[in-house]
């Protein structure tokens, strides 16, 4: 049975001691499964088991619409929000020929930042959590509640706002918009060196970081990995400069990278990719013209024929679509490029030789969401 | 749920008071389990932020099943994870309530018509608050906390327990054994 | 079919009595706090000053009245205890609302007081059972064990001068079995629960604590050196001048990062790592054996600030007013300075909880034998040098 995988005895390990760190844990990572080998403290077998989440988004979505595909692919990195709408979005524009306004590409471009700083936030509080430091979990939330609540207002639901669609975004911005953003910035730019100090700054979390999982440039390319966990093992590559879409030709921001490759990397470069994102939206506060047109002509029955491959940079990694159409409103197949299944292939590498709590650190730092690995 | 697992309130005023008075202890602290699946889980990590708190009302996650009062079901429940569910379930100690929490766990949500996913977590576990809502706010899955505590405190409806939703397939069974999915 | 019962002819109205965020009311929490903080003191009144009293009044004072005497002390102390575990759970998690931009419990009670107390009759109604892998009489016994060995602190803590329940001299020595023995109670909790967490919990909760008992000894040795004597009576006697934390800084910082490490609290809450390990050693404890081991943590978390006043922070000693020593008001007013000086560390270890992640055992274990144990050394030479030199 496949759930044994893993559980197999290995000849000259007797003292090895075999611990399921099951479904539920308190990692709150979600329904991850890993077999892991035990002698004393170090780990010397780690087997991940998924597909505890698996909820057939490919299949269920060859019988939608393109409309209706839009909300449903919203639940796969929950956490993210709209960023997992504009793949199939961009694909679809691209094969319809749909024309998008210059105001509505800002408009997406300003909600994927604010949804990146939102996950990043989910992620520093999980991480810190994890970690031990129950405290950071709760002023992460608080400035989430602050994201929500202006997405909120503009689409119409906090999480899983089914917000853009084929040709820009479903609805206007609301008339306080920019100026709930600008006060969100500002509040956000007086806690960063609180969650500095907290985080990056604390001996305990270098204790526990640096060194710890170290991720060599070539494994990382050849694992797929994408996203922060590449960034931080020295490869610069990142979806919005080397693919641009939407709004992101017209902005300037950098792309952090580190050398080291190790934990405390992973949560530098997240901490940098937060300030990048608050330099964008300060941007695109800016440029974006306060009236115009937010959606553009799109007809009301889609038919879609061809196959295209669209890929964002989610804030886990590369998250892709292909899509292939064969001339119906519905798609004849959709395939999700997940970016966090990717970079869980590490597991094995990274787990094996680590000690048990570097293992909860190196999981925390990788940032799965259970989602957009099982769809 | 009685003082010594009976079926109704005592009839006596010293026992009955003291039914009373556990059961207003339970209700008021209860201790959820923390059993995050999906995207409901984001959301119910979110009410116990700081905007809507449910640590007011005296609850607080513990990690294993042993110490847990309330199982808040937050998320699709595939045919993978339905056995690992109620054996999270059977490790509950008794006194134990369920909250099925989202669509999904309601009835299957948006990918009721997936096939792996469970139709509703009542065909697993016995359920007794359902929360409508993809996802519920933060507040509605306050107010399904009080509406237990409100439950587990009032005279007759504490003692009416439901029960599981029968299926007419096996869903404990590994893939490939339960006559439904092929083994590839 | 759906077999759920659906009330018939009920309106079922949600009572949400309380339920309004916007009132905190911080002067009634601060009141309900006073309160028992001020029933804490009148309880270590009446166990010190008022039995002896009682007794007295009656005129048992033979050999059985004092056993009797002594045997009620006892009791009070131990309700004593439950008092101080309701009292401190309660404000670890009022504490952690204010540090974490939140309120803790609020709606139970004035400014949520009567939580603990619904918590503690919760757990009475919990089904308690023995899981079918553990060894169910080491099971059963191991809450006890530790929550004795908690509990037995008690015996040796002035709480004013005179009042303590047993100022043997050898209280050290006493005091240091007795940290040993709740050790015993976490290994053998998690090694007979059958459950590999467990296990893992227990093994790593017993090295740490027994790595920490070492500077612990040393450090009580500095302060039996420094000031003579090994009973705790006459440790805080010897502090009248000058409070022991100015000459024994060393020892002092060594003893609050082994006490943090003795309580398993963060930053050294290894054995019960709540995210990593599911509990710990706790993991298949439900019920009331849950709330012994519960109620263990939480008086230790008086009892530990409680002996770091003891020793280095001049126990009860403070302005007396003028009043006698000996007699009651004297007594009365000595103990208020006890409790608010441990207050005042019990305060600062739940801030030390509220903000710092854990570090890793092996990290743990390092620091232990790499760096406090020389450092303990050092400490002890360095006192038996100034005690020399000046006295």
């Amino acid at each position: 049975m496949s759930s044994t995988i893993g559980l197999e005895p290995v000849l000259g390990r007797s003292d090895e001691m075999i611990v399921n760190m099951g479904p539920q844990h308190p990692a709150t990572h979600g329904v991850l499964r890993v077999v892991i080998g035990l002698e004393g403290e170090r780990i010397t077998r780690a087997v991940p088991h998924i597909g505890y989440l698996h909820r057939n988004h490919e299949k269920i979505e060859e019988s939608r619409t393109y409309f209706q595909v839009v909300p449903f692919t919203d639940r796969m990195d929950y956490v993210s929000g709209t960023q997992n709408e504009l793949p199939v979005v961009l694909a679809v524009e691209d094969l319809a020929g749909i024309e998008v306004p210059e105001r509505a590409k800002m408009i997406r471009t300003m909600f994927f930042e604010l949804f990146r700083i939102a996950s990043h936030l989910v992620w520093m509080g999980t991480a810190m959590l994890d970690l031990g430091a129950i405290t950071p979990f709760l002023y992460t939330f608080w400035d989430r509640e602050i994201i929500l609540g202006i997405v909120e207002r503009t689409a119409g639901a906090r999480m899983l706002p089914n917000y853009y669609t084929f040709g820009g975004v479903r609805r206007d911005l609301h008339p306080h918009f920019f100026k709930d953003v600008a006060e969100f910035l500002d509040h956000l730019e007086k806690r960063m060196p609180d969650y500095e100090h907290l985080v990056l700054e604390n001996p305990i979390v270098h204790a526990r970081t640096v060194g710890v999982g170290v991720l060599s440039k070539e494994r990382a390319v050849a694992r797929g990995v994408s996203g922060p966990v590449l960034r931080a093992s020295g490869v610069a590559y990142d979806v919005r400069k080397a693919f641009p879409y939407d709004a992101y030709p017209e902005v300037e921001f950098e792309i952090p990278t580190s050398d080291a490759g190790d934990t405390y990397a992973r949560f530098w470069v997240r901490f940098q990719e937060i300030y990048q994102s608050v330099k964008i939206l300060r941007q695109l506060l800016e440029k974006t013209p306060k009236t115009g047109p937010f959606k553009g002509r799109a007809p009301a029955r889609l038919k879609i024929s061809g196959e295209r491959y669209r890929a964002v940079e989610n804030s886990r990694g590369e998250l892709g679509v292909y899509v292939v159409g064969d001339g119906g409103d519905k798609p004849y197949r959709i395939k999700h490029r997940g970016a966090a299944f990717s970079n869980l292939q590490v597991i094995p590498d990274l787990f094996i030789g680590a000690k048990f709590s570097d293992a909860i650190a190196i999981l925390s730092s990788l940032d799965p969401v259970f989602g957009e690995i099982d769809r | 749920m009685g003082l010594l697992g009976s079926d109704e309130r005592p009839r006596d005023i010293i026992l009955g008071t003291l039914d009373d008075l556990i059961n207003l202890a339970r209700s008021r602290s209860m201790w959820p389990l923390t059993f995050g699946i999906a995207c409901c889980a984001i959301e119910m990590m979110a009410t116990w932020d700081p905007k809507v708190d449910a640590d007011r009302f005296g609850m607080f996650f513990r990690n294993t099943p042993r110490q847990a009062d309330v199982m808040i079901v937050s998320g699709t429940v595939n045919k993978k994870l339905a056995k690992r569910l109620r054996r999270l379930y059977d490790q509950m100690a008794e006194p134990k309530w369920v909250i099925s929490m989202g669509a999904c766990a309601n009835q299957g949500g948006p990918f009721r018509h997936g096939y792996s996913v469970v139709e509703g977590v009542d065909k697993i576990v016995p359920v007794d608050v359902y929360i409508p809502g993809c996802p519920p706010r933060p507040e509605a899955l306050l107010q399904a906390l009080l509406l237990l505590r409100d439950k587990i405190s009032d005279r007759e409806l504490r003692y009416k327990r439901p029960q599981e939703i029968a299926t007419d397939y096996d869903v404990f069974a590994e893939p490939g054994e339960d006559g439904r999915i092929p083994v590839l | 079919m759906s077999l759920i019962p659906i009330p018939e002819d009920r309106r079922f109205k949600i009572k949400l009595i309380g339920y309004d965020p916007g009132r905190s009311r911080p002067w009634l929490e601060r009141f309900v706090y006073s309160l028992y903080v001020v029933a804490f003191w009148l309880f270590v009144i009446a166990t010190y000053a008022g039995v002896p009293a009682l007794f007295d009044w009656l005129g048992w004072d033979g050999g059985w009245g004092y056993v009797v005497m002594r045997a009620l002390q006892v009791v009070m102390l131990f309700l004593l205890s439950a008092v101080i575990a309701l009292m401190l759970i309660l404000a670890l998690r009022k504490y952690l609302g204010k540090v974490q931009e939140r309120y803790g419990p609020m709606h139970y009670g004035p400014a949520g007081g009567i939580q603990t107390v619904f918590d503690a009759l919760k757990l009475l109604g919990k089904e308690d059972f023995v899981p079918a892998a553990a060894d169910w009489l080491t099971f059963r016994l191991a809450p006890a064990v530790t929550f004795v060995s908690s509990f037995a602190i008690f015996a040796v803590v002035p709480f004013a001068s005179g009042w303590t329940l047993a100022d043997s001299n050898v209280g050290l020595i006493y005091l240091i079995a007795v940290s040993t023995l709740s050790a015993y109670g976490v290994l053998l909790g998690g090694a007979s629960s059958g459950n590999k967490w467990a296990l893992i919990g227990a093994l790593r909760a017993g090295a740490q604590m027994v790595s920490y008992e070492v500077p612990l000894a040393l450090v009580f040795l500095s302060v039996a050196v420094w000031s003579g004597s090994m009973s705790l009576g006459k440790i805080v006697d010897a502090q009248l001048g000058v409070w022991n934390v100015i000459p024994l800084f060393i020892p002092f910082v060594l003893y609050v990062i082994s006490s943090l490490a003795e309580l398993k609290h963060i930053p050294f809450d290894f054995p019960e790592a709540e995210s990593e390990l599911i509990a710990g050693y706790n993991v298949e404890y439900s019920g009331m054996s849950f709330a012994f081991f519960f109620l263990a943590e939480f008086v230790e978390l008086f009892l530990l600030p409680a002996l770091i006043v003891v020793f280095f922070f001049g126990g009860w000693h403070g302005p007396l007013f003028g009043l006698e020593p000996g007699t009651l008001a004297a007594g009365a007013l000595q103990s208020l300075y006890f409790s608010v000086k441990t207050a005042v560390w019990v305060w600062i270890f739940l801030w030390i909880r509220a903000t710092l992640p854990r570090y890793r055992d092996d990290q743990l274990m390092e620091f232990a034998w790499k760096a406090m144990i020389p450092l303990a050394l050092l400490g002890l030479v360095l006192a038996a040098y100034m005690r020399l030199i000046w006295r």
